[in-house]
């Protein structure tokens, strides 16, 4: 019980500085693709353009809805960081071939399994979107507005 | 209450920046700090390329051994740019002649780029690897962009160098060169090069192809 209610008055310190931690990940996301693309100049492979896609427009509606202070953000989001995720597994399982490459669809430009990218062993640019999604997904789902501010 | 709401909202703009937006600068520029921090300590830690994988012993060359400006070209004989580039390079080889040697890597990235390469080293075989070299980039738009192998065009202009066709078909049909294209392609990979023509000059990655005549000259003057 007793480290219970110190991890609840976490969380409830935590709870409606979510959004801020979304838009940190959605931010740093955004930053380091175009960081990878357009100074490392990595060509973006077909399933990466289709997770950036999903990750860009984050950047605009979570700062315009912390702004605003929307109480409903999540809903404008989760769409786009869901859609975003679903992508991002099915990027990894094609990367780490859980399912057969021929199946993907990639047929022009770089292939969605090169990699580019392995630093300290493990850490690749579709684990990095991954985690990236699941974050930003998490973060909006748990967040709640503050009810005194 | 909504009402109330939008006119402390309105005084708060007047006063200066809202609360919310504050953070988020804030945040904006932690993550811009962080990222930055992270490429130093990427770019930081990379090792250099090791040379001795720019050159090859068996890679062609054309221009004297000694000569102080060594320039190193990864390409592709179907890639459209290096056509473009190749005029250009030829100017300078003509311009600093004694003082610039070129080496050709192969960096395939197209159907027929592996046996067009192969191509020139069958022609190279018989000392006509700059002519067969010429001649693709030249006919480029008959035998590139197409899916299916070009290697009767590709015997068509060895007939036009004069080849010992029995010898050129030989080589063209055998696997000969197939490891060393790969090889190049790997060197490639590994020294960072993403696509054709990348240029080396005197090992130093040439980032802006058009500079490459500048360079060039800055090298052979220094």
């Amino acid at each position: 019980m007793k480290m219970i209610i110190p991890c609840s008055r976490l969380f409830a310190y935590v709870q409606p500085n979510l959004a801020y931690v979304a838009w940190f990940q959605v931010f740093v996301a955004t930053l380091g693709s175009l960081y990878f693309s357009e100074v490392m100049k990595l060509p973006p492979c077909m399933l990466c353009w289709y997770q950036r896609i999903f990750m860009y427009p984050l950047v605009y509606i979570l700062a315009v809805g912390i702004v605003l202070e929307e109480e409903r953000i999540r809903y404008y989001c989760l769409p786009l960081s869901v859609t975003g995720l679903v992508i991002a597994v099915y990027h990894n399982l094609l990367y780490y071939h859980i399912i057969p490459e021929s199946i993907a669809p990639c047929t022009s430009g770089i292939s969605c399994t090169t990699r580019q990218i392995e630093w300290l062993g493990f850490i690749t640019i579709p684990l990095l979107s991954l985690v990236a999604f699941t974050i930003t997904t998490v973060a909006l789902l748990l967040y709640k507005k503050d009810k005194n501010t | 209450m909504s009402q109330k709401g939008r006119v402390v909202t309105k005084q708060r703009v007047k006063k200066g920046l809202k609360r919310e937006v504050k953070i988020l600068l804030a945040i904006g520029l932690a993550a811009v700090v962080l990222l930055a921090g992270v490429a130093w300590f990427i770019n930081r830690s990379a090792e250099p390329p090791a040379q001795s994988i720019l050159i090859r012993e068996d890679s062609p060359r054309i221009g004297a051994d000694n000569a102080k400006v060594t320039i190193v070209e990864f390409l592709d004989p179907e890639c459209e740019s290096c056509r473009a580039a190749f005029p250009m390079v030829k100017q300078l080889l003509s311009d600093y002649e004694g003082d610039v040697q070129l080496i050709v890597r192969y960096f395939p990235l197209h159907t027929n780029s592996a046996l067009a390469a192969i191509a020139t080293e069958a022609a190279g075989e018989q000392g006509k690897y700059w002519e067969m070299q010429e001649l693709l980039f030249q006919n480029q738009p008959s035998w590139g962009e197409q899916q299916t192998p070009q290697a009767n065009l590709f015997t068509q202009y060895a007939t036009q160098l004069g080849l010992d066709m029995d010898a050129f078909v030989q080589v063209l049909n055998s696997t000969k060169y197939i490891d060393k294209i790969q090889r190049d392609q790997q060197d490639g990979e590994a020294l960072g090069v993403r696509g054709t023509p990348t240029f080396f000059i005197n090992g130093q990655q040439v980032q802006n192809i058009s500079s490459l005549p500048d360079l060039v000259r800055q090298a052979v003057e220094q």
